[in-house]
Protein backbone atom coordinates (compact mmCIF):
# COMPACT_ATOMS: atom_id res chain seq x y z
CA UNK A 1 0.00 0.00 0.00
CA UNK A 2 1.58 3.41 -0.54
CA UNK A 3 1.51 5.97 1.71
CA UNK A 4 -1.18 7.88 0.14
CA UNK A 5 -3.55 5.13 0.52
CA UNK A 6 -2.51 4.28 3.40
CA UNK A 7 -3.07 8.29 4.83
CA UNK A 8 -6.92 7.95 2.83
CA UNK A 9 -7.35 4.69 5.03
CA UNK A 10 -6.19 6.62 7.99
CA UNK A 11 -8.91 9.45 7.29
CA UNK A 12 -11.78 7.43 5.77
CA UNK A 13 -11.55 5.23 9.85
CA UNK A 14 -11.60 8.22 11.22
CA UNK A 15 -14.63 9.88 9.45
CA UNK A 16 -12.61 12.51 7.81
CA UNK A 17 -13.69 13.93 4.46
CA UNK A 18 -11.47 13.18 1.44
CA UNK A 19 -10.02 15.62 -0.69
CA UNK A 20 -10.14 16.24 -4.15
CA UNK A 21 -6.66 15.02 -4.54
CA UNK A 22 -7.40 12.01 -2.36
CA UNK A 23 -9.89 11.11 -5.14
CA UNK A 24 -7.34 11.20 -7.99
CA UNK A 25 -4.80 8.70 -5.94
CA UNK A 26 -7.89 6.61 -5.76
CA UNK A 27 -8.76 6.37 -9.47
CA UNK A 28 -4.48 6.48 -10.01
CA UNK A 29 -4.24 3.40 -7.82
CA UNK A 30 -7.86 1.73 -8.29
CA UNK A 31 -9.06 2.24 -11.96
CA UNK A 32 -7.77 0.24 -14.77
CA UNK B 1 -11.24 0.09 -1.47
CA UNK B 2 -14.06 -1.43 -1.53
CA UNK B 3 -14.09 -2.57 2.55
CA UNK B 4 -13.51 1.51 2.90
CA UNK B 5 -16.46 2.11 1.38
CA UNK B 6 -18.60 -0.50 3.30
CA UNK B 7 -17.16 0.84 6.12
CA UNK B 8 -18.82 4.37 5.64
CA UNK B 9 -22.09 3.03 4.09
CA UNK B 10 -22.23 1.19 6.79
CA UNK B 11 -22.07 3.83 8.85
CA UNK B 12 -24.22 6.18 7.13
CA UNK B 13 -27.00 3.18 6.59
CA UNK B 14 -26.24 -0.13 8.58
CA UNK B 15 -26.68 -2.76 6.95
CA UNK B 16 -30.09 -0.85 5.32
CA UNK B 17 -30.62 -1.07 0.60
CA UNK B 18 -33.06 1.27 -0.17
CA UNK B 19 -35.62 0.43 -3.32
CA UNK B 20 -38.69 2.00 -4.52
CA UNK B 21 -41.71 1.23 -6.52
CA UNK B 22 -41.67 3.08 -9.45
CA UNK B 23 -42.82 3.83 -13.27
CA UNK B 24 -40.98 5.10 -15.95
CA UNK B 25 -42.49 6.92 -19.17
CA UNK B 26 -40.55 8.14 -21.52
CA UNK B 27 -43.40 10.27 -23.72
CA UNK B 28 -41.01 11.71 -27.02
CA UNK B 29 -37.98 9.96 -28.08
CA UNK B 30 -37.55 12.89 -30.49
CA UNK B 31 -34.62 14.75 -29.55
CA UNK B 32 -32.86 17.97 -30.86
CA UNK B 33 -29.47 16.09 -28.95
CA UNK B 34 -27.34 13.75 -31.22
CA UNK B 35 -25.25 12.19 -28.21
CA UNK B 36 -22.70 9.43 -28.64
CA UNK B 37 -24.19 7.15 -26.48
CA UNK B 38 -27.76 7.48 -27.37
CA UNK B 39 -29.64 4.74 -28.79
CA UNK B 40 -33.36 6.13 -27.79
CA UNK B 41 -33.28 9.04 -29.53
CA UNK B 42 -35.12 10.09 -33.00
CA UNK B 43 -33.51 13.33 -34.64
CA UNK B 44 -36.88 14.10 -36.33
CA UNK B 45 -40.66 12.71 -35.99
CA UNK B 46 -41.40 10.47 -38.92
CA UNK B 47 -37.69 8.59 -38.90
CA UNK B 48 -38.00 4.82 -37.94
CA UNK B 49 -39.25 4.35 -34.17
CA UNK B 50 -39.35 8.51 -33.14
CA UNK B 51 -42.57 8.82 -31.33
CA UNK B 52 -44.55 11.25 -29.15
CA UNK B 53 -47.50 10.28 -27.03
CA UNK B 54 -50.29 12.62 -26.46
CA UNK B 55 -51.23 13.72 -23.33
CA UNK B 56 -54.19 10.70 -22.96
CA UNK B 57 -51.91 8.20 -24.84
CA UNK B 58 -49.53 9.03 -22.12
CA UNK B 59 -52.15 8.70 -19.12
CA UNK B 60 -53.03 5.39 -21.44
CA UNK B 61 -50.11 3.76 -20.96
CA UNK B 62 -49.49 4.83 -17.09
CA UNK B 63 -52.92 3.42 -16.64
CA UNK B 64 -52.00 -0.01 -18.35
CA UNK B 65 -48.93 -0.36 -15.86
CA UNK B 66 -49.95 1.16 -12.90
CA UNK B 67 -49.51 -1.04 -9.59
CA UNK B 68 -51.20 -0.33 -6.69
CA UNK B 69 -48.38 0.29 -4.03
CA UNK B 70 -46.20 2.47 -6.36
CA UNK B 71 -45.09 5.66 -5.46
CA UNK B 72 -43.09 7.39 -8.31
CA UNK B 73 -43.53 7.96 -11.81
CA UNK B 74 -39.34 9.15 -13.54
CA UNK B 75 -40.48 10.98 -16.86
CA UNK B 76 -37.51 11.65 -18.94
CA UNK B 77 -37.84 12.92 -22.02
CA UNK B 78 -35.93 13.57 -25.66
CA UNK B 79 -35.70 17.44 -26.54
CA UNK B 80 -38.62 17.83 -28.80
CA UNK B 81 -38.43 20.70 -30.72
CA UNK B 82 -42.33 20.28 -32.18
CA UNK B 83 -44.01 20.82 -28.46
CA UNK B 84 -44.84 23.90 -26.27
CA UNK B 85 -44.32 24.23 -22.74
CA UNK B 86 -48.21 23.39 -21.92
CA UNK B 87 -47.64 19.90 -23.44
CA UNK B 88 -45.26 19.45 -20.20
CA UNK B 89 -47.77 21.19 -17.94
CA UNK B 90 -50.83 19.51 -18.87
CA UNK B 91 -48.78 16.05 -18.90
CA UNK B 92 -48.36 16.76 -15.30
CA UNK B 93 -51.70 18.17 -14.14
CA UNK B 94 -52.90 15.14 -15.34
CA UNK B 95 -50.74 12.77 -13.72
CA UNK B 96 -51.27 14.63 -10.13
CA UNK B 97 -54.70 14.70 -10.58
CA UNK B 98 -55.21 10.70 -11.58
CA UNK B 99 -52.68 9.38 -9.36
CA UNK B 100 -51.39 11.90 -6.23
CA UNK B 101 -50.09 9.25 -4.40
CA UNK B 102 -47.11 9.04 -7.48
CA UNK B 103 -44.38 11.64 -7.01
CA UNK B 104 -43.29 13.09 -9.84
CA UNK B 105 -39.44 13.27 -10.52
CA UNK B 106 -39.32 14.49 -13.99
CA UNK B 107 -36.94 16.36 -16.79
CA UNK B 108 -33.43 16.52 -16.42
CA UNK B 109 -31.33 19.55 -16.12
CA UNK B 110 -30.60 19.20 -19.74
CA UNK B 111 -34.60 19.28 -20.41
CA UNK B 112 -35.05 21.95 -18.01
CA UNK B 113 -32.21 24.12 -19.91
CA UNK B 114 -33.81 23.43 -23.34
CA UNK B 115 -37.38 24.54 -22.24
CA UNK B 116 -36.25 27.88 -20.92
CA UNK B 117 -34.13 28.45 -24.06
CA UNK B 118 -36.80 27.46 -26.01
CA UNK B 119 -40.10 29.22 -24.46
CA UNK B 120 -38.13 32.20 -23.08
CA UNK B 121 -37.95 31.73 -19.56
CA UNK B 122 -35.44 31.79 -16.77
CA UNK B 123 -34.79 28.49 -15.50
CA UNK B 124 -36.83 29.49 -12.01
CA UNK B 125 -39.59 30.46 -14.18
CA UNK B 126 -39.52 27.10 -15.66
CA UNK B 127 -39.39 25.16 -12.37
CA UNK B 128 -42.03 27.10 -10.79
CA UNK B 129 -44.51 26.18 -13.48
CA UNK B 130 -43.52 22.64 -13.14
CA UNK B 131 -43.89 22.36 -10.02
CA UNK B 132 -47.32 24.41 -9.80
CA UNK B 133 -48.46 21.53 -12.24
CA UNK B 134 -46.95 18.88 -10.00
CA UNK B 135 -43.38 18.20 -10.32
CA UNK B 136 -41.53 16.80 -7.37
CA UNK B 137 -38.04 16.34 -8.17
CA UNK B 138 -35.41 16.00 -10.43
CA UNK B 139 -33.98 12.95 -11.89
CA UNK B 140 -29.87 13.32 -12.48
CA UNK B 141 -29.50 12.72 -16.13
CA UNK B 142 -27.34 15.18 -18.29
CA UNK B 143 -24.65 15.29 -16.09
CA UNK B 144 -22.80 12.22 -17.61
CA UNK B 145 -18.96 13.24 -17.50
CA UNK B 146 -18.78 17.50 -17.05
CA UNK B 147 -14.98 17.97 -18.23
CA UNK B 148 -15.33 19.66 -21.74
CA UNK B 149 -13.52 17.82 -23.97
CA UNK B 150 -15.25 15.00 -23.34
CA UNK B 151 -18.52 16.44 -23.07
CA UNK B 152 -17.69 18.46 -26.58
CA UNK B 153 -17.17 14.72 -28.14
CA UNK B 154 -20.38 12.53 -26.39
CA UNK B 155 -22.91 15.24 -25.49
CA UNK B 156 -22.10 18.06 -27.69
CA UNK B 157 -25.73 19.72 -27.72
CA UNK B 158 -26.27 19.64 -24.09
CA UNK B 159 -26.18 21.94 -21.69
CA UNK B 160 -22.49 22.41 -20.35
CA UNK B 161 -21.65 21.42 -16.87
CA UNK B 162 -22.18 25.08 -15.50
CA UNK B 163 -25.65 25.14 -16.67
CA UNK B 164 -26.49 21.58 -15.54
CA UNK B 165 -25.15 22.72 -11.91
CA UNK B 166 -27.03 26.46 -11.93
CA UNK B 167 -30.33 23.86 -12.83
CA UNK B 168 -30.06 22.25 -9.71
CA UNK B 169 -29.21 24.73 -7.55
CA UNK B 170 -32.29 26.62 -8.60
CA UNK B 171 -34.28 23.58 -7.97
CA UNK B 172 -32.91 23.24 -4.71
CA UNK B 173 -33.39 27.10 -4.01
CA UNK B 174 -37.08 26.16 -4.79
CA UNK B 175 -36.94 23.04 -2.16
CA UNK B 176 -36.95 20.55 -4.65
CA UNK B 177 -34.95 17.62 -4.35
CA UNK B 178 -32.52 15.90 -7.08
CA UNK B 179 -30.57 13.37 -8.07
CA UNK B 180 -26.80 13.75 -9.84
CA UNK B 181 -25.96 10.67 -12.29
CA UNK B 182 -22.61 10.02 -13.84
CA UNK B 183 -22.55 8.46 -17.40
CA UNK B 184 -18.79 7.31 -16.99
CA UNK B 185 -16.98 5.45 -19.82
CA UNK B 186 -18.17 6.57 -23.13
CA UNK B 187 -14.70 7.48 -23.72
CA UNK B 188 -11.59 6.65 -22.41
CA UNK B 189 -11.62 9.89 -20.25
CA UNK B 190 -8.62 10.80 -18.38
CA UNK B 191 -8.58 10.09 -14.28
CA UNK B 192 -8.54 13.77 -13.47
CA UNK B 193 -11.24 14.54 -15.51
CA UNK B 194 -13.50 11.86 -13.99
CA UNK B 195 -12.76 13.24 -10.58
CA UNK B 196 -12.12 17.00 -11.35
CA UNK B 197 -14.97 17.36 -13.73
CA UNK B 198 -17.54 14.92 -13.16
CA UNK B 199 -20.13 14.13 -10.83
CA UNK B 200 -17.40 13.77 -8.28
CA UNK B 201 -15.70 16.97 -7.86
CA UNK B 202 -18.12 19.66 -9.28
CA UNK B 203 -21.16 18.15 -6.78
CA UNK B 204 -19.02 18.55 -3.67
CA UNK B 205 -17.39 21.75 -4.67
CA UNK B 206 -20.92 23.38 -5.87
CA UNK B 207 -23.43 21.72 -3.71
CA UNK B 208 -25.92 23.26 -1.42
CA UNK B 209 -27.19 20.91 1.03
CA UNK B 210 -26.56 17.23 1.98
CA UNK B 211 -30.32 16.50 1.76
CA UNK B 212 -30.77 17.74 -2.09
CA UNK B 213 -28.60 14.99 -3.22
CA UNK B 214 -31.09 11.98 -2.43
CA UNK B 215 -28.97 9.24 -4.74
CA UNK B 216 -26.55 9.25 -7.21
CA UNK B 217 -25.83 6.34 -9.58
CA UNK B 218 -22.93 5.47 -11.76
CA UNK B 219 -24.36 3.87 -14.72
CA UNK B 220 -21.86 2.13 -17.45
CA UNK B 221 -23.00 2.53 -21.08
CA UNK B 222 -24.94 -0.60 -22.89
CA UNK B 223 -23.30 -2.80 -25.43
CA UNK B 224 -25.05 -1.74 -28.66
CA UNK B 225 -22.87 1.31 -28.68
CA UNK B 226 -19.46 0.93 -30.63
CA UNK B 227 -17.29 2.74 -27.41
CA UNK B 228 -16.02 0.90 -24.72
CA UNK B 229 -17.42 -0.76 -21.90
CA UNK B 230 -16.44 -1.03 -18.46
CA UNK B 231 -15.77 -4.05 -17.03
CA UNK B 232 -17.74 -5.68 -13.23
CA UNK B 233 -14.20 -4.34 -11.67
CA UNK B 234 -14.59 -0.64 -13.52
CA UNK B 235 -18.01 -0.49 -11.96
CA UNK B 236 -17.40 -1.77 -8.33
CA UNK B 237 -14.23 0.42 -8.39
CA UNK B 238 -16.62 3.40 -9.19
CA UNK B 239 -19.56 2.48 -6.98
CA UNK B 240 -16.51 2.46 -4.38
CA UNK B 241 -14.69 5.75 -5.15
CA UNK B 242 -18.25 7.41 -4.99
CA UNK B 243 -19.15 6.57 -1.34
CA UNK B 244 -15.39 7.54 -0.38
CA UNK B 245 -15.63 11.00 -2.09
CA UNK B 246 -19.13 12.34 -1.89
CA UNK B 247 -19.46 13.20 1.78
CA UNK B 248 -22.32 15.66 0.76
CA UNK B 249 -24.07 12.83 -1.09
CA UNK B 250 -26.32 10.30 1.22
CA UNK B 251 -27.07 7.35 -0.67
CA UNK B 252 -24.90 5.85 -3.74
CA UNK B 253 -27.86 3.89 -5.96
CA UNK B 254 -26.27 0.77 -7.63
CA UNK B 255 -28.78 1.20 -10.74
CA UNK B 256 -29.40 -2.77 -11.97
CA UNK B 257 -30.97 -1.85 -15.08
CA UNK B 258 -27.56 -0.20 -16.14
CA UNK B 259 -24.89 -2.05 -13.95
CA UNK B 260 -26.96 -5.27 -14.59
CA UNK B 261 -28.58 -7.28 -11.46
CA UNK B 262 -25.77 -9.05 -10.29
CA UNK B 263 -23.12 -6.11 -9.96
CA UNK B 264 -25.78 -4.02 -8.79
CA UNK B 265 -26.16 -6.67 -6.06
CA UNK B 266 -22.77 -7.17 -5.69
CA UNK B 267 -22.54 -3.33 -5.50
CA UNK B 268 -24.36 -3.21 -1.88
CA UNK B 269 -20.87 -4.71 -0.36
CA UNK B 270 -19.20 -2.10 -2.18
CA UNK B 271 -20.59 1.44 -1.24
CA UNK B 272 -23.83 1.57 -2.52
CA UNK B 273 -26.97 1.69 -0.67
CA UNK B 274 -30.07 1.91 -2.96
CA UNK B 275 -31.33 -0.48 -6.03
CA UNK B 276 -33.31 1.51 -7.68
CA UNK B 277 -36.49 0.40 -7.92
CA UNK B 278 -39.26 -2.09 -10.03
CA UNK B 279 -38.67 0.34 -12.90
CA UNK B 280 -42.13 -0.25 -15.31
CA UNK B 281 -40.66 0.12 -17.60
CA UNK B 282 -37.24 1.19 -18.61
CA UNK B 283 -36.63 1.98 -22.27
CA UNK B 284 -33.77 4.28 -22.88
CA UNK B 285 -31.12 1.75 -21.60
CA UNK B 286 -33.10 -1.18 -23.60
CA UNK B 287 -33.36 0.48 -27.12
CA UNK B 288 -29.41 0.58 -26.17
CA UNK B 289 -29.06 -3.06 -25.78
CA UNK B 290 -29.35 -3.58 -21.60
CA UNK B 291 -29.33 -7.04 -21.42
CA UNK B 292 -31.56 -6.40 -18.22
CA UNK B 293 -35.22 -7.20 -17.47
CA UNK B 294 -37.61 -4.31 -17.87
CA UNK B 295 -38.87 -4.74 -14.72
CA UNK B 296 -38.36 -6.13 -11.39
CA UNK B 297 -41.06 -7.74 -8.81
CA UNK B 298 -40.66 -6.40 -5.51
CA UNK B 299 -40.39 -9.70 -3.97
CA UNK B 300 -37.49 -9.91 -6.86
CA UNK B 301 -35.61 -6.90 -5.43
CA UNK B 302 -36.44 -7.74 -1.83
CA UNK B 303 -34.59 -11.12 -2.72
CA UNK B 304 -31.69 -9.71 -4.58
CA UNK B 305 -31.06 -7.46 -1.17
CA UNK B 306 -31.28 -10.42 1.22
CA UNK B 307 -29.50 -12.19 -0.54
CA UNK B 308 -26.23 -10.19 -0.75
CA UNK B 309 -26.89 -9.94 3.38
CA UNK B 310 -28.72 -6.92 3.16
CA UNK B 311 -32.27 -5.58 5.14
CA UNK B 312 -34.35 -4.46 2.07
CA UNK B 313 -36.37 -1.28 3.18
CA UNK B 314 -38.48 0.58 0.59
CA UNK B 315 -38.00 3.93 0.32
CA UNK B 316 -40.07 7.16 -1.13
CA UNK B 317 -38.48 9.68 -3.78
CA UNK B 318 -37.33 11.31 -0.97
CA UNK B 319 -35.94 8.23 0.84
CA UNK B 320 -38.90 8.13 3.84
CA UNK B 321 -39.40 4.63 4.96
CA UNK B 322 -42.58 3.08 3.67
CA UNK B 323 -43.84 0.23 6.03
CA UNK B 324 -44.14 -3.27 4.68
CA UNK B 325 -47.04 -3.81 2.44
CA UNK B 326 -48.96 -6.14 0.42
CA UNK B 327 -47.45 -7.36 -2.05
CA UNK B 328 -49.22 -6.11 -5.50
CA UNK B 329 -49.56 -8.05 -9.07
CA UNK B 330 -46.00 -8.55 -10.53
CA UNK B 331 -44.98 -6.72 -14.11
CA UNK B 332 -42.69 -9.11 -15.00
CA UNK B 333 -40.75 -11.58 -13.39
CA UNK B 334 -37.03 -12.34 -12.17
Amino acid sequence: MTKELAGIREKVEAAEPLSADDGLHLFASQIS
Amino acid sequence: MGQLANLVRERLHGDVTYYNRNLHLNSTNVCEADCLFCSFARLREGMPEAYTMSVAKALRWISERYQKGMTEIHIVNGLNPDLTFDYYLELLREIRANYPELHIKAFTAVEIHYFAEKYGMSYEEVLRALVEAGLGSLPGGGAEIFAARVRKKICRDKVDADGWLEVHRVAHGLGLHSNCTMLYAPLRHSKSELITSSGFGACKKRRTASSVHSSRFPSGEQPSRPIGAPTGADDLRTVAVSRLMLHNIPHIKAYWIMLGIKTAQLAQRFGASDLDGTVTEEKIYHMAGSQSPGSLTVDGLRKLIQDIGRRPVERTTTYGIIPEQEEAQPAVSI
